[in-house]
């Protein structure tokens, strides 16, 4: 699909990584290096709460910061350049899932567009912290129990979520990003969030578990 | 949930998301200020909604390894050096090949065109005006057997006198 150089011009003047990544276009080590060093911890979070996995999501990272290396003859911009980046993440994360999931039986409680059961999750949590049913959840628990309350989402309302409050992106751009409709987002945004309040409202009053809660 | 106008179960919780997204018209927000003012089940659902949001900024960010951004970048750079590398070693090969190919078919391409240049400038009569002086005594030429044989006649006695203009 051919950019108008207006959209060109638009881009260049408004996001100072496009002016980056132009400088890469032309060869430009120190702006590469600029680059990863602006996104590299973006990337990395996005990537493990992504994938579950630290270590691969190092490896995939730098697979990304390749990728746009190896892009950079053909690189137009015709979006902010985060919504481009991000698009190559997503391929390459996508990718990775892909093979993942052929590699082993992954025992998720997935949640696909339906009401979302508590129960299975409020077990696991119980079983991890091995906390007094009434006693306040500390920092890290909580931590535990939304890590856990996000990998019960599928890929992509994972990677929408990540992408709308990790990196502020609007529905647009991680339409463009994901390679769905806004409308889409819109849904699927919809239904992550709803999930995430569905498992999280035991949890919604500061931590505390609700009384009479086992 | 009491968002109107739309068949759709989902399209309340919908409204209500892209509402705290920032990403409804001034119609859409309209809407929905409007049931938020009236409902207090639409009141509810938006807070709970909000709060199971702001309880995703206690995720952690990741730390990077020292030398992250180091390994990175050398890591693309040897990438990028040893496939440089292949490709060099594929053209130097090609090249070794190319000028021994390229002198043979400039050897051939002359010696095609010289042939070729000989047979259409070359004019068959003068062939024949060359040979002349063999076709009008061809009939005497058959009887003997080779040109030797002729010259020993010529030196012997057998056919001595006459006019030199006798001679063939």
């Amino acid at each position: 699909m051919s950019v108008s150089e207006s959209t060109i011009q638009h881009y260049t003047a408004l996001d100072p990584d496009v002016r980056l990544m132009l400088r890469v276009r032309d060869d430009d080590a120190a702006a590469f290096e600029e680059l990863v060093l602006r996104y590299q911890r973006r990337l990395l979070s996005v990537l493990e709460h992504l994938i579950g996995r630290r270590d691969q999501a190092e490896d995939l990272s730098q697979d990304v910061f390749l990728r746009v290396y190896r892009a950079r003859k053909r690189y137009v911009p015709g979006a902010k350049f985060s919504t481009w980046f991000f698009t190559i993440a997503n391929n390459v994360a996508r990718n990775a899932l892909r093979s993942q999931s052929r590699r082993k039986e992954i025992n998720l409680n997935t949640v696909g567009s339906g009401p979302l059961s508590v129960r299975p999750l409020e077990q696991l949590v119980q079983a991890a912290s091995g906390q007094m049913p009434t006693r306040q959840l500390d920092k890290s628990e909580m931590v535990e129990i939304i890590r856990l309350a996000m990998e019960s989402l599928n890929d992509r309302q994972r990677l929408a979520v990540l992408l709308s409050k990790f990196e502020g992106m609007s529905y647009d751009e991680i339409a463009l990003t994901m390679e769905l409709s806004p409308q889409a987002i819109k849904s699927l945004l919809s239904r992550a969030r709803g999930n995430l309040k569905i498992i999280l409202e035991p949890y919604l009053s500061d931590g505390e578990r609700p009384p009479g809660d086992a | 949930m009491s968002l109107p106008d739309n068949e759709n179960p989902d399209f309340g919780k919908e409204e209500l998301v892209a509402y705290l997204d920032g990403e409804l018209d001034s119609e859409a927000i309209a809407r929905v200020e409007r049931c938020l003012s009236t409902d207090a089940d639409c009141r509810q659902q938006l807070a709970e909604l909000q709060k199971a949001w702001e309880l995703l900024d206690k995720l952690p960010r990741s730390e990077l390894p020292e030398a992250f951004t180091n390994s990175t970048v050398a890591m693309v750079a040897i990438t990028e050096e040893s496939e440089a590398g292949r490709l060099n070693s594929r053209r130097h090969r090609l090249r070794r090949w190319a000028q021994p190919l390229a002198l043979l078919a400039v050897g051939m391409a002359v010696i095609l065109g010289f042939s070729l240049t000989q047979a259409l400038l070359t004019d068959p009569n003068e062939v024949l005006l060359e040979e002349l002086p063999v076709i009008e005594n061809l009939d005497l030429y058959l009887y003997a057997e080779d040109i030797e044989f002729v010259r020993r006649l010529d030196r012997s006695s057998l056919f001595a006198g006459g006019d030199e203009d006798d001679r063939p």
